[in-house]
């Protein structure tokens, strides 16, 4: 249906919207704002700047659509809702409306208590982790080692200074 | 934008052709471009990795117009060449005249001369120097503050020439009119408050650290670079080359005056920036020497048949330190009423000619500064 | 209650004598319940929401139009010319001008442009930047929301903006437009962090990311005379500074206008808009302006809190709204003062200025916590200089080591001989 993949990559971000939207609903306010932060403000940015960057041009959009990638989106759309479906009915406690009510409420003071004392080592490790793809990443980044002059100016020309003249007559005559 | 074949969309999709360049046509309707001037850049994310001018857009076939018409009939045409100075273009037209034709000009009118020229330099350098802090972003201020300043010296043009700036004062042999009453005292008063403005704008803009940030080691031109293309004037001399035409040719009267020349040793656009208000300051001296010094007597030779000029067959070349670099106009004569060959020598359009070399490797949003700091005005690079 | 008082309606249905003081403070508040009153029970909960929601963007769309009169004289002022001055007194209606010129535009769409987008990306600007001013304390009682995370609600809704640069940009098929969207989201996110950290200060102090709770807890006075706003302390000075360096560069406001800088890539990601749509987005970048000024009065100087203890008389909002004021002039000041910064020395500020000491900040407020123990005499002013030495010097020394590491200095010129 959407042959962008910059519109895909903006439907996503909306689905992640709504997401946090749901959270919150649910009552898990941190964790709906924080979704917010994390996937619309970072991990959306992070896809367009992907896709803005790639140079193979022919990735970016879906030329058509065959008969058999809508037979497979169906039947992905169709297992991934029955799978919520029975999650939903087998769980307790969430039958009734308004998820609010029902939901137990977390104050943010006790989620950062609960990370910052039972849970500190998972998530001092997974700030670890992050830290290493980060500096991966910087390394990743890094221009290969090149001699100065080909960075910046172009190997076919001439040094300053020397050549200017010839060149400049050349560029008259031709 | 350009479009070079292929789907517009698709090359902003893909970043260009060339993987990950993107070719952005700089102009001609751009608003840091000084007029209607075109930049071709090829950028790789945010820094230039070619540049082309294209200029022409403006040009109006100054010098054959000029080869059909009286010797006389191009002055007003010099004064539209680079219309922030017409004093100087009137003047180095004058001198190629003079030179031509063998005429002695009156020392009050040497005198006139050097005050129009230096009075045209600093509004000059003041404007320029509020352009390239426009182009670096500066809303504006530091160039209203400079359109002060030079609000009252084409006022001074005003009571003088009965233009601000289509001035059209020399003649051959002299200039047009005297200084009227009480004009002498007025550029005395517009000269004594000049050194306050140059302290006000030194202090407020030269040690500011975006400013140094964005034009220290920004847009070099080396020296031996800057010499091959023929640069001059404060281009030039920001380069590290101490030439300056009223100190080698000695013209007019400029040898009764004590003034320095101020010399840059980076080549960047910090240093072609400061070296104006440097030279502001020497213009300044000049200036409250000259009017002290100037003489009595008339200002223009009244032997010169101005209406029925024919000078002797020959050739010359008249040239001055513009406020821009090296303002000149080559004459060949053939006895006639109009000159055979005319030719001009725009020290805009050959400082720019570097401009490639100065952008190369520098980012986006440098190229306007470098711009801004070689001080083009279009009029003269297009003629 | 007392005889010179005024007759007024205290909500619904209740008619009492009240003082003026009174009125003005609680008024705004008595007016909502008694409009919500009129209505059905079923509207009610509606009414609740929606009737701030409104008077918030009435208000702000009011200012937004002030704002812009404000920018232009002020700048005028600053650059020695008048500004506009010929549309109703002073010039002051101006805006309105603007308004039906706006308005009266044609809109252009480039033909090539992703036409859905190209009219998405302005909604998307403004929607998040209006909902952040839900979550201001304008006053007393005066606050949309007060959910419990409100600062984090703040950053969050803030975060599409992101999203909104890169939609304008992308669909309007103008390399400029491109440029700029790429600069307006490297900035953004590399802003992001300065702005959370020194925030983060204030939630670590005031113990709470309830802005009516952190505004709270900068009430009352040290000697009955200095109020205890978190400015008035060495971390607070400094994480104000650094706040309001971050939300310039946030809210896309000179020195930090990149993503649009005229002289450079003409107008950015707005480059193609034109009319009501360009309106909009100027209208969206004015809104983050207050939201961010809001936020910098509500963490720093103390929300709606009276200076002085028998200024408390004036209504709360009046102080809120006057700060704002002051901050907004700061923005403008600003902006006609400073050229502007290119994009890696931006980004060399960001990550290698304000961030590290943005860090500090959240140190040296610990210490000053610490150091909340002394009780010898002259113990405060001890306490205060030592903590304003600890985030001072490094600011001044980092700050000169990174220019001087560039070679960035005053220079001496020579003279031909």
């Amino acid at each position: 249906m959407l042959r962008r993949l910059v519109h895909c990559a903006l439907c996503w971000t909306l689905s992640m919207a709504g997401v946090a939207g749901l959270y919150i609903l649910a009552g898990a306010e941190f964790l709906g704002l924080a979704q917010l932060i994390v996937y619309v403000g970072a991990v959306a940015i992070l896809i367009v700047f992907a896709i803005l960057l790639t140079q193979r041009r022919e990735l970016l959009s879906i030329e058509r659509l065959t008969a058999g990638s809508w037979v497979t989106g169906v039947a992905v759309a169709g297992l991934v809702a029955g799978c919520l479906w029975i999650g939903l009915a087998y769980t307790r406690g969430l039958g009734g409306a308004g998820g609010a009510s029902g939901g137990p409420a977390l104050e943010t003071r006790e989620l950062g208590e609960l990370l910052m004392g039972r849970y500190v080592v998972a998530f001092e490790v997974a700030g670890l982790v992050l830290t290493v793809a980060l500096i991966g990443a910087v390394i990743l980044a890094l221009p290969f080692e090149q001699p100065r002059e080909a960075s910046g100016r172009r190997a076919d020309r001439p040094a300053a200074g020397e050549g200017w003249d010839a060149r400049r007559q050349g560029g008259q005559g031709a | 934008m350009i479009d070079r074949g292929g789907s517009r969309r698709d090359e902003c999709e893909a970043g260009g052709e060339d993987a990950g360049r993107l070719e952005v046509s700089m102009g001609p309707q751009h608003p840091s471009t000084h007029g209607v001037f075109r930049m071709d850049v090829v950028l790789e994310g945010e820094t230039v990795v070619r540049l082309k001018p294209v200029f022409g857009y403006l040009h109006r076939n100054h010098e054959k117009i000029a080869e059909q018409t009286t010797y006389l009939g191009s002055m007003p045409y010099t004064d539209r060449l680079d219309y922030f100075c017409s004093l100087t273009s009137n003047w180095a037209y004058a001198l190629a005249v003079e030179k031509l034709a063998g005429l002695a000009v009156p020392e009050r009118a040497e005198y006139l001369r050097v005050i129009t020229a230096e009075l045209t330099r600093l509004q000059n350098h003041a404007c320029q120097m509020g352009f390239m802090l426009q182009d670096l972003g500066a809303m504006g201020t530091p160039m209203m503050y400079a359109f002060r300043e030079r609000e009252k010296i084409l006022d001074l043009f005003e009571s003088l020439t009965g233009s601000r700036m289509m001035c059209n004062y020399m003649r051959f042999g002299g200039c047009r009119a005297d200084a009227p009453a009480g004009w002498i005292e007025a550029a005395r008063g517009v000269v004594g408050d000049f050194p306050r403005f140059l302290d006000e704008y030194e202090a407020l803009l030269a040690t500011n650290e975006i400013v140094m940030a964005r034009t220290q080691g920004v847009g070099v031109l080396p020296r031996d670079l800057a010499i091959n293309a023929s640069a001059s004037g404060p281009v030039l001399r920001a380069s590290g080359v101490g030439y300056d035409i009223r100190k080698t040719d000695r013209y007019g009267v400029y040898d009764r005056f004590d003034f320095r020349v101020p010399v840059g040793d980076h080549g960047d656009c910090y240093d072609r920036f400061m070296l104006r208000l440097l030279e502001m300051r020497e213009s300044v001296k000049i200036l409250e020497a000259a009017l002290e010094q100037i003489p009595a007597g008339p200002v223009i030779d009244g032997k010169v048949k101005l209406r029925n000029f024919k000078p002797r067959a020959g050739e010359a070349y008249g040239r001055i330190e513009g406020p821009k670099g090296e303002i000149g106009f080559y004459l060949i004569s053939d006895g006639s009423a109009s000159p055979y060959r005319y030719r001009v020598r725009p020290p805009s359009l050959i400082n720019l000619t570097a401009l490639e070399e100065m952008c190369l490797g520098q980012k986006v949003a440098d190229v306007v500064v470098i711009l801004g700091s070689i001080d083009i005005v279009l009029g003269e690079v297009d003629r | 209650m007392n005889m010179e008082g005024i007759l007024a309606l205290t909500g619904w249905g209740g008619l009492r004598w009240v003082g003026p003081v009174e009125l003005f403070e609680r008024g705004p508040v008595w007016l909502r319940d008694w409009a919500v009153g009129w209505l059905p029970e079923g509207a009610k909960v509606w009414a609740e929401g929606l009737i701030p929601a409104v008077a918030v963007l009435a208000v702000f769309g009011l200012l937004f139009g002030l704002a812009t009169v404000a920018e232009r004289k002020l700048l005028g002022r600053i650059q020695n010319r008048p500004g506009p001055n010929r549309v109703g007194p002073y010039g002051w209606l101006q805006f309105a001008a603007d308004g039906v010129k706006m308005l009266t535009k044609e809109d252009v769409v480039p033909r090539s442009a992703d036409r859905v987008l190209h009219f998405l990306a302005p909604i998307v600007m403004l929607a998040p930047v209006a909902l952040s001013l839900a979550v201001i304390p304008y006053g007393r009682d005066l606050v949309a929301a007060d959910p419990r995370c409100g600062l984090l609600f703040f950053f969050a809704v803030g975060s599409a903006a992101e999203v909104a640069a890169f939609m304008a940009g992308w669909s309007s098929r103008n390399k400029y437009s491109l440029l700029g969207a790429m600069r307006a989201i490297a900035q953004m996110i590399s802003y992001e962090l300065p702005l959370v950290l020194s925030a983060l200060t204030v939630v670590m102090m005031a113990g709470s990311l309830s802005l009516v709770e952190i505004v709270e807890a900068q009430s009352g006075y040290w000697w009955g005379v200095i109020p205890r706003w978190h400015v008035m302390t060495p971390w607070g000075l400094a994480g104000l500074l650094l706040f309001m360096a971050a939300a310039a560069a946030a809210s896309n406001r000179a020195p930090f206008d990149l993503p649009e800088g005229e002289s450079e890539i003409i107008g950015g990601f707005m480059t193609e808009y034109s009319g009501f749509k360009y309106a909009i987005f100027f209208m969206g970048e004015y809104f983050g302006m207050f939201a961010v000024s809001g936020l910098a009065v509500t963490l720093f100087l103390g929300g709606w809190q009276a200076p002085l203890a028998v200024l408390e008389a004036a209504p709360s909002y009046g102080w809120f709204f006057l700060k704002l004021g002051v901050m907004i002039a700061w923005f403008i000041w600003v902006r006609g003062t400073l050229p502007r910064l290119r994009v890696d020395h931006l980004l060399n500020f960001g990550w290698k200025y304000l961030l590290p000491l943005g860090a500090l900040n959240l140190l040296v407020a610990m210490v000053w916590r610490g150091l909340g123990g002394w009780a010898f005499p002259g113990a405060g002013a001890v306490r205060w200089l030592a903590c304003l030495a600890m985030i001072g010097l490094p600011a001044i020394l980092w700050g000169r080591l990174l220019m001087r590491s560039r070679g960035w200095g005053p220079r001496v010129y020579r003279y031909a001989s």
